[in-house]
């Protein structure tokens, strides 16, 4: 079970995401981007610190996938981010514990997706400082069943009676091993996600799962 | 730095959706398949 004051914190800074994002659809850079800087400099302390002969508790294989990891999102703007991408899969599969497998593929996962334009920079950054404070499996099913329940009944809301056509073009285009293909003006439907992501969180942090 | 600059909360609803959906059947056909395999392995390992 999570420590009772960093539960509170990380709900309060959630919950103060979700109101600036459904306000202003943007998140400010001292919520996210702050904390990412911090979280990715402590991999690279407790992944160097070795090297230079001090002495940290705990450092290990995934230390360096992780430093590896957040290369990767310090180089996104160029193709040589598949380099450290590759090596942190590598390192957290061969030498790393499933920590370090939980947060490398959640943190490459979440800029993949932003870098792909499906998610909003700030709602990724948001993903990943979640999956580094909490590395743990049932965190990442929460958020994926909250967004993809409420991300359904908005489908429906806006799609309605085409929703069992575009799910069977979905469906078809998988069977395929085809990347399904859009539905169109009609289906595209931007919302400002930390909404969705606090509720998932809650749901973990708070115990209901 | 494009992605540390980037403030953008909106994210496209429709792609996310259909993402969970793949997770979800990739997910669970890989879960049956280990499951499966370790059921088939203790079965090997039990006769052995």
């Amino acid at each position: 079970m999570p420590s009772d004051w960093l539960r509170v914190i990380v709900t309060l800074w959630l919950i103060a995401l979700a109101v600036i994002d459904v306000r202003q659809r943007a998140l400010p850079h001292m919520l996210t981007t702050g904390p990412l800087l911090l979280i990715g400099g402590g991999f690279a302390v407790r992944a160097l610190a070795p090297i230079i002969g001090m002495g940290v508790p705990n450092a290990g294989w995934d230390d360096v996938a992780m430093l590896l990891a957040f290369a990767t999102v310090l180089l996104s703007d160029t193709w040589l981010a598949g380099l450290p991408a590759l090596t942190a899969i590598s390192i957290a599969f061969v030498l790393g514990t499933s920590v370090g497998q939980m947060i490398v593929i959640g943190w490459l996962l979440a800029l993949a997706a932003s870098q792909a334009g499906f998610m909003g920079a700030g709602d990724a950054k948001v993903i990943m400082v979640l999956l580094a404070l909490y590395p743990d499996p049932k965190l990442g099913v929460a958020l994926l069943v909250v967004t993809g329940v409420i991300g359904l009944a908005l489908m429906l809301l806006t799609l309605r009676g085409a929703t069992g056509l575009w799910l069977m073009s979905i469906t078809r285009d998988l069977i395929a091993l085809k990347f399904p293909a859009r539905t169109g003006e009609v289906g595209q439907l931007n919302v400002p996600l930390v909404p969705l992501l606090a509720v998932g969180a809650a749901i973990y942090l708070w115990g209901v799962i | 730095m494009h992605f540390i600059n980037e403030t953008s909360g909106q994210s496209m609803i429709e792609w996310l959706v259909v993402a969970v959906i793949i997770v979800a059947v990739v997910g669970a056909i890989l879960l049956t398949l280990f499951t499966t395999l370790s059921g088939k392995l203790r079965a090997v390992n039990d006769a052995l």
